[in-house]
Formats: C-alpha cells, structure tokens, sequence
C-alpha cells in the first residue's frame, strides 16, 4: 500500500502538469489526503490506538538499479505528524489563491512526495535523493516569483546544503561501507566530527539558522505565500529532523561532547541558536514589508529549537520538539493570513494596511489565534514549548543563552503586536474589501486546531513525543494530560485555564449587568485617546518602532547578507581573473598548449 | 546473429562521399544514412548487453599487422550517444541543410564514432584527423566573422595537436614495432622508461586539445560561440566525448601507471575549477555554456582518473556523467538559439538541462556525481571533493542567473527543433531511473 501511496503521489504530480486549474487542484487536495491515513495507520504501531489501514511500514523501491529502503519510524513519525497534515490543508488554501495553473500543483506534489520520501528513508542514498527532489521541486517554485535574489540564493543554499549534507554522508559510508542508516555505529574520531559538522551545516541551511539564513528573507517574500507556508511550516523542519537523527538518534545525546573532553560543542550550538533567535527576532521588529517580517519571524522562532538539542538535556529536547511541532502550525497560518491580506487588498507593505480586521474577521482570528502561540502567551501550546527551553537553560545555568532567549521572547511580542496592530487593527483603510474565500478560512482554522489542543493538554504532546525521544534513549518529563512538571516547577494549563475563564465570569457578568456609561473619546483615564481625523500618523503605520530601530540597527549592519554578498562578488572578481587566461590571441594558447606538454613530460620524467 | 561495427563508420563515410555527386538529394542521403547508423548503435549496444564484447577484424588481416575493432560496453554506449544524439540533432537543424553541411556532419560523426571503436591506435589518429577537420567546416559555416574566428582558433591547435599524436604514436611504433592498442599494453613494459612517458605527454596533450582540458580548451570559448547552435550541440555529444573516451582509452589500457592517473587527475581538477569560474561572470550564453562545458570535461576527467582503485564506481560515475553532459549540454546549446525560454519545450528543456548538470536526481548527473563522490572518499581525496563541491555551487550560481534572465515569452523555433530538444534532454531522465549504466560498467573491458 505504501508504494501505491508514493506513486500516486508522481503521477498526481505529474498529471497535473496538464490540466486545468481546477482538476488540478481537485486532483493535488485529494492526492495529499493519502498520507495522512499512512500516519494515522502507523500510530498504531507506536502505541496509540487508531484506525488500522494495513498500511506497512516498510518498504523497498528500485530505481537505476539501486534499492532504496524505506520505512517509518518513531523519529519520524512525529515529524510526519507536523508535516504531513500541512499538505491538504495548502491545496485547499491554494483552490481560491491561484487562478490558474501555472506549475505549482505539479511542483508542490512533487514538493510533497519528496518530503514523504525524506521522512521515510532508511538509507543514506534515499535520503539524500529525496533531499535533492526537495530542493529542486522547491527551487522550481521559487522560480516562479521571477525574482533575481531569490532564485539566485536559493539555488545556491539549496547546492550547498545538499553538498554538505552529502560530505557527512559520504564520510560515514565509508566507516563501513554501509548505506544503511541503522548500520551507522559509533561515530568517533576527527573524521565523526568533521562528518557531523557538516551534516549540522547543510542541515541549519534548510532549517535557515544564522547565518546561513540569507536566502530566506528573499525567498519567503518573493514567493506565492501557499508555498512559502509549506517551506517554513513544512520544509525547515526537515533540517531539524536531519539534525535530530544524526545527533540524538543515531548516536546518543552526549555526541556533541564526545569529541574533546574541554570543548562542549553542543554549547555552541546552542550559543548559534540563541544569537539567531535574538538577532533575527530584533531585525523582525524592524519590517514594513510583511512577509519579510515573517520571514525574520521564522528564522527567530526556528532557532529555538536549535537551543534546545543544544542544551541537550531531556527537558530541552521535549521543549525543541515542542516548539517545531508548534511553529509548524502558527507560521504556515500567519504566511496564509498574509497570503489572504494580500489577496484581497493586493499590499504587502504593514504602512499601508489597516483595519482589517473588521472586515475579515475570520482571518482576523486565525492570525489571532497564532501570534498567541507565537508570542507565547500564556496558556497557549507556544508558552509551553518555550516555558520548557527556559526552564532547561535556568537549570543548565547558562547565564548568556538565557537573557538572550527572554529578550528574544519579548521581542517576538513586538513585532506580533505590529502585525495585529499594523494589518488588522486601527484605522480602517479598505472598507470595501471581503473575507477571504472560504477555501482560505477554512485551511487557516483547521490549521488553528492543533494550536488550541495543545492549549489545554500539553501532556498530551509530550505523549506523542515518547516514541520519538524513547527511540532516542532520551527520557520523558513527567507529566499528566494537563500538566507537566519539571525538577524547577510546574506547568498546569488546565489549571490557568480555568482560573482565567472563572475570573471572566465575574467580569462578564458586571459587564452585562450594570448600564454603560458613554464618556468622551478623549478621555484618557478610561483608555480614550485623542482623535485626529486627517493625520494620517495616528494610525501609527510607519516607523512604528523609531526610537528601537535607531538605537539597535547600527549593530546589526552589516549582517550575514552583506558577507554574502560580498563573497559572491568575490567570486565574480575571481572569475574575471581567470577568464583573461583565455587572452582571445591563438598564439597565446597555442603556447599554453607546448607549456602543458613539457610540463607534463617534464613531471612524468623526472619524477 | 554477427555484428559488423564497421558499418557504423562505412555507411557515413560511403554516404559522404555518395552527396556531392547528387547534390539535390543531400539532406535526405544524410538523414538516411543517420537513420541507419542509429539503428545500427541501438541493434550493437543491445548485443552488448547481453553478450560483453565484440571484436572484429577489417580486411580479413589478424592483428596485429591488421586493423580491428573491439567494442566493449563503454565503446558501445559511446557509439550510441554518438549516432543517436546525432540523428536527433540532425532533425532539428533543419535549417542548415545544405549538401555541405550533410557531408561535413557525416564525416564528423563517422570519425567521432570510429575513434570510439578501434582498436588501433593510428586508425584513432586518422579517425581525429577526419573529425577535426570536419569540426573546423562546420564551425565556420556560418561564414559571419566570429564563426571564422572560432574556426581558425580550433584549426590551429587542433594542428598543433595533430602533430603531437603523431608523435606519440611514432615513439610508440619506433619501441614497440605494433600500433595495435591491446598489443601495445601487454608489452609495454618493454618500453624505454623516458620515450613512454614522453608519448604519454603527447598523446594526452595532442587528445588534450579536442577533448577540452586546460590549458589546451583555448579554442572553446571562441568556437562554440561562432558556430551555430546545432553546430555546437554537434561539438557537445560528438568530437569531444570521443576525445575524452580515447583518452580514457589509453589511459586506463596502455598506461596505467599511478603517475598517469595522477596527472589525469590534477588536469582534471584544474579544468573543472578554471571551466566553472570563468563561467561564472559570462553574460553571453553561448560562451557561458562553451566554459561549462570545460568544467564538465574535466569533471569525466576526474572520474577516469579515480578508475585505477574503484574501477566499478569510477566508471559509473563516468557513463552517468558523459550521458548527462552530451544531452543535457546539446539541448541547451539548441535552446541557446531562442532568444527567452518562452513556451513549455524551451522551459522545460532549460529546466532540466540545468538540473541535470548541477546533480539534481532523479537526473543522471546525480547519479554521476554520486558515485564519483562514493569513488573519491575511498581515496581520502579531500580537496578533490572540496573543489568539486565548490565548482557545484559556482555551476548553481551562473545557472540560476542564467534561468532568471532567459525568463521571457519568444522563442522563434519551429516545432521540429523543439521536439528534438525535448527529446535530447529526456534521455538524462531516462537514463537516470533505468538501471542500464549499472549492468555496462559490470561487463568486461577489453583490454583488461
């Protein structure tokens, strides 16, 4: 059944190459359904009792004359659990987004398969082939945008990443000439470190931790926003299941301090991890352009999760775990909601947006409903994954990593406030414009869903996560279905949710209750303000945060772009170089041409 | 069933000489005769397959004072790509078909493939000498001052070059008394040390110069530029993969010394990153196209030259990389002809083609890159895999430029030229999800 699944997932990818719109998209949202019953079948076998399809759990494919092992496991499966869902509910997004059909299904099923089969492999070359289809389906789509910058970057990341990633790969196939993953032992000695380094590059490339991020504010502004939900909700998990799998799975938490005894490298990458998390959380507070402050958004919330497998104890992996199941939830809602803004008012820019969200309440509240995860507000999934993170760098007492993490925490509130302040709030700019379609609603609410769960029973998640950190040799946080606790505290969501509802009531009912009185709008001691018709600053679009931006900015230009680009400038330098060996004069080569044979006479001979 | 691979190079030649007495008839003669041979290749490949090799002698002599043909399973997939991709080139270039330019290209195809199949070393040389010269015609058919440019430029190296196999081949002959290649290598150690590594030089210097490496690739840049689109596609599958097939050739049967694998595979370093990086800034695609072409050369290059320890993966990295070079390379040279990718063919074939060369899978030049990188680690060769990464990311940098600025609607080809491209630039899809390259590296080479 599960090569059935695979591939129907090609030929779907590949007959939607020429249809129409609308069978197109009719054909990808039932298509992406597919492995969704694969997951929920295989949750059985991991100790959740579900519907059973029959579905097995491994299989063997032969392509070119090689046989790829596939299978699923418990690593996996929750990975697949954050990912998978992702795939329906953005074709059902994209039925009202694209009016036509332009090579997205195609590419975005092609986008789907490959991540499926990325989850599923067992051996080096399968993982690394469905990493490369990844990458060029991925490519393709950003191809679309027809944006120099962001095609030119994301091919040259994608390359790169892919070459790193093979290095390690390469490296361990050689300790014993084995493809399989589970045949993977010991990593030890430089070769194991090096080998690991730059598995944990090509990896946080996709994962775009700093600073090899640079390709993400192009690319994820440029880019149709359906597939830009998919890329960072969907794709940038990948990175981190690379990371968990090479570091945790296959060779014990203590990896990272394996190598040399004075040397904690796994503080290293935690140190990464929290410096990206602050410097792309402060550069966020910065955007006007509103996909390029998710996208810094993205960069900030994503390397949480590299703080967590950086402080390494159960605690911060549970939390890691925690947080990318999250972020893959409220960042493809936000890129979603950002999608339907701009479907509807055609603008990208926050200065120029305003008051939506009387007139589109209901994306109003999905977007609502993910800042609050996003911020980590209390009581919501986000606050729990977080809590958990600063819990374990409390504990580990790493007194820089910490601060860095709270200071990146409120500025997530910033820019959240922004976006809700910017786009929905305020002024009302377009009272013409409507709800988004329905298609659109209704893939950002069901997306919305895992978000309000885990609200309530962040147990729960940590249950989901057993199989995954079991298989790790990493051992569970106690908890019950509403509460977790740690050695430093206890968290019950329950319990806060109720006592917040039992403190509403009361409230509720004097609202309702005593006759209201109706004061001047001017009047601020009861948080009136004052009402200017014609200036257009009130709505307090542009510049929002001044007095930030100008103390913080200059510390951060020049930042990792810069460096880029000025690399490749440098090749360019370089190629111009090299290409004035090639003077245009035959003599000249023909004297290259008499230089090469003596020198290769000369070597041959006397050596 | 008895298979005659002399008809491959006959029928050509015959056919060459046949156009001028009827003019008229030229293109169609040509097309036959193309039709023929790919048939032919097709029918000969399969027998391959299935069977190893083939061995035949021309004239009735016995070597090793009469020429023969030995045809292996890297032969056979050379002659293949050679008359197949010629054929399909052929259709598309509809334009040129005048009865010189069928001669020319018959006369080009039949040298390149009889340099892949002989097993004599003088009958390689005349066999070049065919092809160079008619690779200097049909670079110059344009007649505009570029084309004439890039004609001289190749004509006067690849003299040069000539010479140098001559050569090579006398210091040969003068120690030795045979030209028969197998002959050769089971006596070569009979040879004086200094005059065999001298015929070496020459020889790989003299196959040096048509095969594209540095610094002998002046030529390049100047030449396929000047030629016309179908012309330098002709160069792509045709002239330099039989170079670099008799190097290979030679190389891996005659001398295989560390020291030759050695410079192979310093030559072939240099060649790649120098190819790539003067790639890199090229606004022209043509001359971008002709550089990566060197950087891709010197790659095959590289995975031969790893054949000395891990021949089973070497070889495979090598086929996978030669298929992938010769169709992707020629479809883009075809597609270099449209002034934008506009329409579904010209995107697609760009698409692919560009995919194909960076190492994108399900595409051969993934599996070649794959298995030139699985040889490689087992030597420990650090910077080997290093520079070959680096050059990857240089390939992603001016190829993704160069998709972003032939985003367009016009392409002003006709639907024979596009069909044949999207054909060409099929066969790395193909050939990268069957599994026939791993069955040819498995059969036995002659010679060894």
């Amino acid at each position: 059944m599960l090569d059935i699944i695979f591939a129907e997932l090609i030929i779907a990818a590949i007959i939607t190459f020429f249809v129409g719109k609308k069978i197109a998209s009719i054909i990808a949202g039932f298509i992406s359904i597919l492995p969704l019953f694969a997951l929920i079948d295989w949750a059985n076998n991991f100790g959740f009792k579900t519907i059973s399809f029959g579905i097995e759990r491994q299989m063997n494919i032969s392509v070119a004359g090689i046989t790829l092992h596939l299978g699923i496991t418990p690593l996996s499966w929750f990975f697949a659990l954050m990912i998978l869902p992702l795939f329906p509910l953005i074709m059902l997004y994209s039925y009202s987004f694209f009016k036509e059909n332009d090579g997205f299904y195609p590419f975005m099923l092609f986008a789907f398969a490959s991540t499926f089969g990325i989850l599923l492999s067992k051996d080096m070359l399968s993982l690394f082939l469905f990493w490369e289809i990844m990458s060029w389906s991925s490519f393709l789509l950003v191809y679309r945008s027809r944006d120099k910058e962001a095609i030119i970057s994301y091919l040259i990341f994608s390359v790169f990443s892919a070459f790193a990633i093979l290095f390690g790969l390469i490296i361990l196939w050689h300790e014993n000439f084995s493809l399989l993953l589970s045949d993977i032992g010991r990593i030890n000695g430089i070769y194991g470190f090096i080998a690991i380094a730059s598995l944990i590059i090509g990896f946080s490339v996709k994962s775009v931790l700093m600073p090899l991020h640079a390709w993400a504010p192009f690319v994820y502004s440029k880019s149709d926003e359906p597939f830009v939900a998919f890329l960072s909700g969907g794709l940038s998990k990948l990175g981190y299941y690379g990371m968990f799998l090479f570091l945790f799975t296959l060779n014990g938490v203590k990896i990272l301090q394996n190598y040399t005894p004075n040397v904690a490298w796994n503080y290293l990458l935690a140190v990464v991890g929290s410096l990206s998390a602050f410097i792309a959380t402060m550069l966020a507070i910065m955007q006007d352009d509103l996909r390029k402050l998710l996208a810094y958004s993205s960069i900030g919330q994503l390397g949480y999760i590299a703080i967590g497998f950086g402080i390494g104890t159960p605690l911060a992996i549970t939390g890691a775990l925690f947080q990318a199941f999250n972020h893959a939830f409220f960042k493809a809602v936000l890129f979603l909601a950002a999608g339907a803004v701009a479907y509807r008012t055609g603008k990208w820019k926050i200065s120029e947006l305003g008051g939506l969200a009387y007139r589109m309440p209901l994306t109003f509240l999905a977007a609502l409903f993910a800042i609050f995860a996003l911020a980590a507000i209390p009581i919501t999934s986000g606050f729990a994954a977080k809590w958990l993170i600063y819990e374990a760098a409390i504990q580990q007492k790493y007194v820089f990593i910490a601060p860095l993490m709270l200071i990146a925490g409120v500025g997530a509130f910033l820019y959240s406030f922004r976006i809700l302040y910017g786009v929905f709030l305020g002024e009302n700019r377009y009272p013409d414009v409507k709800e988004a379609p329905k298609s659109m609603v209704a893939a950002m609410f069901i997306l919305m869903l895992p978000l309000i769960i885990f609200v309530v029973f962040p147990g729960y998640m940590l249950d989901l996560m057993k199989p995954a950190l079991s298989n790790a040799g990493i051992e569970s946080i106690a908890h019950t279905k509403f509460a977790i606790e740690t050695s430093l505290a206890k968290y019950n969501s329950m319990a806060v949710l109720i006592t917040l509802i039992a403190a509403m009531i009361p409230a509720f009912i004097i609202y309702k209750a005593r006759k209201h009185r109706i004061t001047s709008f001017e009047d601020n001691y009861l948080a009136g303000e004052p009402y200017e018709f014609h200036n257009p600053s009130m709505h307090a679009a542009h510049n929002f945060y001044k007095p930030l931006k100008g103390v913080v900015l200059p510390y951060f230009e020049p930042g990792a772009i810069y460096y880029f680009e000025k690399i490749y400038k440098g090749i360019g330098i370089l190629s111009n170089g090299i290409r004035r060996i090639y003077t245009g004069f035959v003599q000249d080569y023909a004297i290259y041409v008499v230089i090469f044979l003596l020198a290769v006479m000369g070597w041959l001979i006397w050596m | 069933m008895v298979v005659h691979p002399v008809l491959l190079i006959a029928i050509p030649l015959i056919a060459a000489f046949i156009i001028p007495l009827a003019k008229k008839y030229g293109s169609a003669i040509a097309a036959g005769a193309m039709a023929f041979n790919m048939g032919y290749a097709i029918g000969m490949f399969s027998y391959i397959y299935s069977n190893g090799k083939i061995y035949e002698m021309i004239a009735g002599f016995k070597p090793p004072v009469g020429i023969f043909l030995a045809v292996d399973a890297l032969s056979a997939m050379l002659a293949l790509l050679i008359n197949l991709f010629a054929f399909i080139n052929f259709i598309a270039i509809g334009k040129e078909w005048n009865y010189k330019f069928s001669m020319l290209y018959l006369l080009a195809i039949a040298g390149s493939t009889g340099i892949v199949l002989t097993g004599d070393i003088f009958n390689m040389f005349v066999f070049f000498e065919i092809t160079a010269v008619a690779s200097y015609a049909l670079i110059a058919g344009k007649k505009d001052e570029k084309a004439i440019e890039g004609a001289i430029k190749y004509m006067v190296l690849g003299s040069i070059a000539s010479i140098f196999i001559l050569m090579g081949i006398a210091l040969i002959y003068s120690q030795l008394k045979t030209l028969n290649i197998y002959d050769i290598a089971t006596r070569i150690s009979s040879m004086d040390e200094k005059i065999k590594w001298a015929s070496f030089a020459l020889l790989l210097t003299g196959i040096g110069v048509e095969a594209e490496i540095f610094p002998l690739n002046g030529w390049v840049p100047a030449a396929y530029q000047g030629a016309s689109s179908g012309v330098a596609s002709l160069l792509s599958f045709g002239p330099s993969k039989a170079a670099i097939y008799a190097i290979a050739r030679i190389m891996m049967v005659i001398f295989p010394f560390h020291a030759t694998y050695e410079i192979a595979l310093y030559v072939g370093v240099v060649t790649l990153v120098i190819g790539e990086l003067a790639a890199f800034m090229q606004e022209d695609v043509k001359r971008m196209l002709a550089y990566s072409s060197i950087g891709q050369m010197g790659l095959i290059l590289i995975a031969f030259s790893l054949a000395s320890q891990n021949i089973q993966n070497a070889l495979i990295a090598a086929f996978f990389l030669i298929i992938s070079h010769a169709s992707a390379k020629s479809s883009l040279f075809l597609l270099s002809r449209s002034p934008s990718m506009g329409g579904a063919a010209c995107k697609y074939t760009g698409i692919v083609g560009v995919l194909s060369i960076i190492g994108m899978p399900p595409l051969a030049g993934f599996w070649g890159k794959w298995y030139l990188m699985l040889a490689a680690i087992n030597e420990k060769l650090w910077l080997v895999i290093m520079l070959v990464f680096f050059a990857g990311i240089v390939e992603a940098g001016y190829f993704a430029r160069y998709l972003h600025k032939s985003m367009g609607n016009e392409s002003k080809l006709n639907l024979r030229y596009k069909v044949a491209m999207v054909v060409m630039v099929s066969f790395t899809i193909l050939l990268g999800l069957l599994p026939i390259a791993y069955k040819m590296a498995s059969l036995p080479l002659w010679g060894w």
